[in-house]
C-alpha cells in the first residue's frame, strides 16, 4: 500500500486544518473543535477520499469503476453507493440534455490532457461515437449493462461527491463548529465558523496560476470551478484546448470560457453546474445568468 | 478567447441556516435529517440518552412500587414484584 | 433556478443513499450494583445486575439489538408480616421483636435476553419489533412488542402506536398455597406438575396446558404517543398507555398477619390478589436545550383497577461541561395511593374480605431518589458513564388501622436503597 500521509495543524485557536492528498489535488479539511477530534476526523477523512479515489478512479485497473468497464455486456450487480453515484449520473444526464454524461470514458481514453500529446484523430472519435451516449447503457435499480465499447469516467462527479459526503458525515460526527472540506477548489463549507466569519477562499487565476483572480467570503455553501490551468490537451498547432469534452463530439469545448466558478449549496450542484456552462461554450455566461447562482467567469 | 475579469471582490454570502445546514435542508425540507437538526440533534437531547441505563431504573421502580410503564411497551416480565 | 434546485434534490438522494452504507456496531456494557437497609438498619436486598447490548446499525432508524441480562439477587425481603412486640416464628426463620420480619431466603437469579430491531418502511415510516425471554428458578416470562412510527408534518410530529404481549409463568418454591389458610396448615400444598393448573389453588391459572410449569398470567399492553418539536430546542412526547393483566398475580410467597383484639398475630395466612388488573398511564415528557445544556422533565400519571394511583416527577438537567465530560443531577418523586385490598392485617374476629395483601409495595408510599450520572467521553468511540442514586421510601409507619400492640410498633420502616451503575458504551 502506497505510503500515504495526513497531517493536521492548528491554524488559530480551536481552528484545525488536517491536509492530505487524493484524487490528484490537495485536500483541506478545516474543522472548528479540539485537537483530539480534529486528528480523529482527518484521518477518517483521509481514508474515506483515498477509499472513494480507490474505488472510482479509471487509472488504477483494480477499481470498482474498471471491473465494471471490463465486464461489457452482461449485467452487473452494483453496491448501495455505486448504484446511487449512477443513478445521480442518469439524473444529471436528462436534467443538463445530455451535456454531463459519463459514457465519456469512451472518449477520454484517448486523449492526454498533460499539455503536449497531440490530440486523437477526428476519425477516430467519430467512430467511438457509437460507443458513447447514457441513453445505450440500462441501469435498472442495482443492475447495470453496459454494452460493448463503452467506458464509464467519474472524473466529473467523483470529486465534488467525495468533497460533499465527506462534509455531511463530519457535520453528522461534530456537533458544533465550523467545518469546510475543500478538496483542490472544490470545496463544501457546511457549517460557518462558531464566530460568524466567513471562510476565504482563493479563486486561482487561470492566466497566472500563482496568484489568486479573486477571493470568495464564504459563511456557509459550496464553491467548484471547471476549467484549470493544469490540465490541458493542445492541437495540432499547440493551441491550447481544454479539458472537458463535448459528449457529442469527444472534442474539448471551443468558444467557451476558461474556467467557471459556482457558488451553490453543494459541491456536486456546483460541480454540474460548471461543467454545464463550460460545455455551453460562447453561450456559458447566459446559462449561468439564468441559474441564480453566484458565479465567476475567466 | 474572451476574457472575462472581474476586479477583485469580496462578499458575504448569507446562506441562513434556519433549522439546518446549507445542502438538503433548502431543496427537501420534509427530509429533516439528523445533521440538519441541529441541536435536537445532540446526544443529551434524545427522549431516552442513555437507555441501559433507563432501563435498570426501570427495573428498580417495577420491583419496588405498585405503578410502572408509561415509557414504551414490552420488554417482557420477571418475578421482582 | 429550477435546474440548480433539481440537481440539488438529485444531490440530496445521492448523499442520503450513500450515508446508510456502512453499519456501525455499538455496544453498551453495565453493572448495577444495588442494595438496600431500613431505618431498623436491617439489611434488605442486594442485587449485582451486568447488562450487555450490542447494536447492529444501519443507520439512525435501521438497527439489530440484542441484550443479555444477568440479575443476582440475595438478601432478604418483607414476607408480609408487620412488625410485634413478640417474636415471630415463621419455620424457617424468626422475626426479632419490634423488627418487620424479612424473609431471608431470598436469593435468585435470572437471566433474561431481548431481541428488538427497528426497520424504515418508508421515507416517514418504520416500525420497531422485539421478542423477550426471561428465566430465574421460579419465574419465566415470554414476550414480544410491535410498535409503528409516522412522521408528519416534515417530521416535526412523530406518532407512536405499540401493542405488546408477555405470558409469565410463576412455579414458587413450596409451591402454591390456598389463599386465606394458615401458613402452618399442614394440608398438602398444590405443587403443579408440569403441565396442569387448577384454580383452587389461589385464583388465575387455567385449566388448560401450559407453557411452563406454574400458574400463568398473560399482559397484553398498549400505547399511543406523540412526539412534537416545538422549536429548534424543544422537545415534547405525550404517551399513553394501557394494560390488560389476566392470570395469577397473587404473590405466592407472602402472608398476611392475622391479629386478635390487642394486636398480637394469631396466626398468619396466605395473601391473594384479583386476577385481572387493568393499568393505564399518562406521561409527558419535556426536553429543553439550554445553551450547551440542557433540561428533561417527566410526570406520569399511573392509575388501576385495584385503586392504586401514583404521580410520578422527573428532572435531570445535562451539564455540558467542555466536549468531553458532562453531569446530570437527578431528582424524582413518587407518590403512591394504596391498592383497594391493601391492610397491614387481618382481624380474627372478622370474615376474610375477597382480596387481601400486606405487601408494602401495594400501600401509600412516597419514593424520592436524588441521583446523579457522570459521562466522559473518551472519543467519538468510547464514553464511560457512573450513575449513583439514592432512594428512599417511606409509607405509614402508624396508620389509622393499627391497633393495640400494633401502634407500639413500626408498620413501615423507612427503606433507603443505593444503586451504583458502572458503563462503557461506545462503537468499533
Amino acid at each position: 500500500m502506497a505510503d500515504r500521509h495526513w497531517q493536521c495543524q492548528k491554524k488559530a485557536p480551536g481552528l484545525w486544518l488536517g491536509s492530505f492528498e487524493a484524487m490528484k489535488s490537495p485536500c483541506e479539511i478545516w474543522l472548528e473543535t479540539d485537537e483530539r477530534q480534529a486528528r480523529e476526523l482527518t484521518q477518517w477523512a483521509a481514508e474515506e477520499s483515498w477509499r472513494i479515489e480507490k474505488k472510482y478512479s479509471r487509472f488504477r485497473a483494480d477499481s470498482v469503476l474498471s471491473r465494471l468497464n471490463r465486464h461489457t455486456s452482461q449485467w452487473q450487480t452494483l453496491d448501495i453507493e455505486t448504484t446511487a453515484l449512477l443513478q445521480f449520473a442518469g439524473e444529471c444526464w436528462t436534467l443538463t440534455d445530455g451535456l454531463i454524461d459519463i459514457t465519456i470514458g469512451g472518449y477520454m481514453q484517448f486523449w492526454r490532457f498533460d499539455g503536449h500529446t497531440p490530440p486523437p484523430p477526428r476519425k477516430q472519435l467519430k467512430q467511438q461515437a457509437a460507443y458513447v451516449g447514457w441513453d445505450k447503457l440500462q441501469l435498472k435499480d442495482n443492475e447495470l449493462f453496459l454494452p460493448a465499447g463503452m467506458m464509464l469516467d467519474l472524473g466529473g462527479i467523483g470529486k465534488e461527491y467525495a468533497v460533499d459526503a465527506i462534509a455531511v458525515t463530519l457535520a453528522s460526527r461534530l456537533p458544533r463548529g465550523g467545518i469546510m472540506v475543500n478538496f483542490g477548489g472544490d470545496l463544501c463549507a457546511i457549517r460557518a465558523r462558531s464566530d460568524q466569519s466567513p471562510w476565504i477562499i482563493g479563486v486561482e487565476n487561470i492566466r497566472s496560476p500563482q496568484s489568486s483572480l479573486q477571493t470568495i467570503q464564504l459563511l456557509q455553501g459550496a464553491v467548484a470551478t471547471s476549467g484549470s490551468s493544469k490540465r490541458y490537451a493542445v492541437d495540432k498547432r499547440g493551441k491550447v484546448l481544454g479539458h472537458i469534452l463535448n459528449p457529442k463530439t469527444g472534442w474539448p469545448v471551443a468558444h467557451g470560457p476558461a474556467s467557471v466558478t459556482v457558488v451553490a449549496e453543494t459541491a456536486t450542484q456546483c460541480g454540474m453546474l460548471s461543467t454545464s456552462a463550460m460545455l455551453k461554450g460562447k453561450h456559458a455566461e447566459a446559462f449561468l445568468s439564468e441559474q441564480q447562482v453566484q458565479y465567476f467567469i475567466q | 478567447m474572451k476574457k472575462y475579469f472581474r476586479k477583485t471582490l469580496s462578499w458575504l454570502l448569507m446562506v441562513i441556516a434556519g433549522i439546518g445546514i446549507a445542502g438538503c435542508s433548502h431543496l427537501q425540507p420534509q427530509a429533516v435529517k439528523p445533521w440538519q437538526r441541529g441541536v435536537l440533534a445532540r446526544a443529551d437531547m434524545a427522549l431516552t440518552p442513555n437507555p441501559v441505563q433507563q432501563g435498570l431504573d426501570e427495573h428498580i421502580y417495577f420491583s419496588k412500587e405498585a405503578a410502572s410503564g408509561g415509557s414504551g411497551v414490552g420488554g417482557g416480565g420477571c418475578g421482582c414484584n | 433556478m429550477q435546474l440548480k434546485k433539481k440537481l440539488g434534490l438529485a444531490v440530496c438522494s445521492l448523499l442520503t443513499a450513500t450515508q446508510s452504507q456502512a453499519a456501525d456496531w455499538l455496544y453498551d456494557a453495565s453493572v448495577l450494583n444495588y442494595s438496600e437497609k431500613d431505618s431498623q438498619q436491617q439489611n434488605r436486598v442486594s442485587v449485582v445486575e451486568p447488562v450487555l447490548s450490542i447494536t447492529k446499525q444501519n443507520a439512525v432508524d435501521d438497527y439489530v439489538q440484542f441484550q443479555v441480562i444477568y440479575d443476582s439477587l440475595t438478601g432478604a425481603s418483607p414476607n408480609g408480616a408487620n412488625a410485634s412486640s413478640v417474636a415471630q416464628n415463621f419455620n424457617r426463620f424468626i422475626a426479632r421483636p419490634g423488627f418487620t420480619p424479612l424473609d431471608p431466603a431470598f436469593n435468585d437469579n435470572r437471566v433474561a435476553f431481548n431481541l428488538n430491531w427497528l426497520k424504515p418502511l418508508d421515507r416517514t415510516s418504520r416500525y420497531q419489533a422485539g421478542l423477550s425471554f426471561s428465566t430465574e428458578t421460579d419465574y419465566k416470562s415470554v414476550a414480544g412488542n410491535l410498535s409503528l412510527l409516522e412522521d408528519f408534518d416534515h417530521k416535526r410530529t412523530t406518532l407512536t402506536i405499540g401493542g405488546a404481549y408477555s405470558y409469565d409463568a410463576v412455579n414458587p418454591h413450596g409451591g402454591f398455597h390456598d389463599p386465606f389458610t394458615s401458613i402452618y396448615a399442614v394440608a398438602t400444598p398444590v405443587t403443579p406438575t408440569a403441565q396442569t393448573v387448577t384454580s383452587a389453588s389461589g385464583g388465575g391459572g387455567n385449566q388448560e396446558q401450559s407453557l411452563f410449569p406454574g400458574k400463568i398470567k398473560q399482559t397484553f399492553e398498549g400505547i399511543v404517543g406523540i412526539s412534537r418539536v416545538l422549536n429548534r430546542f424543544t422537545l415534547l412526547n405525550v404517551n399513553y398507555g394501557i394494560s390488560y393483566l389476566t392470570g395469577y398475580q397473587t404473590d405466592p410467597y407472602k402472608l398476611i398477619s392475622v391479629i386478635d383484639a390487642g394486636g398480637f398475630p394469631v396466626d398468619y395466612v396466605w395473601e391473594k390478589r384479583p386476577d385481572t388488573r387493568l393499568k393505564q398511564t399518562v406521561k409527558t415528557s419535556f426536553i429543553t436545550a439550554i445553551g450547551k445544556d440542557s433540561l428533561h422533565l417527566d410526570y406520569r400519571y399511573y392509575w388501576d383497577d385495584w385503586g392504586v394511583s401514583t404521580n410520578t416527577y422527573d428532572v435531570k438537567y445535562h451539564f455540558s461541561m467542555g466536549s468531553h465530560l458532562y453531569v446530570v443531577p437527578h431528582y424524582r418523586l413518587s407518590d403512591q395511593s394504596k391498592a383497594d385490598f391493601f391492610r397491614i392485617s387481618l382481624n380474627q374476629s372478622q370474615p376474610d374480605p375477597a382480596y387481601a395483601s400486606a405487601d408494602y409495595r401495594l400501600g401509600d408510599m412516597k419514593t424520592t431518589t436524588y441521583g446523579g450520572m457522570i459521562g466522559y467521553r473518551w472519543n467519538s468511540k468510547l464514553e464511560f458513564t457512573a450513575n449513583i442514586e439514592q432512594i428512599t421510601q417511606t409509607g405509614n409507619s402508624y396508620p389509622v388501622e393499627a391497633i393495640g400492640d400494633q401502634r407500639n410498633n413500626d408498620m413501615f420502616p423507612d427503606l433507603k436503597f443505593w444503586s451504583l451503575t458502572f458503563g462503557v458504551r461506545g462503537k468499533w
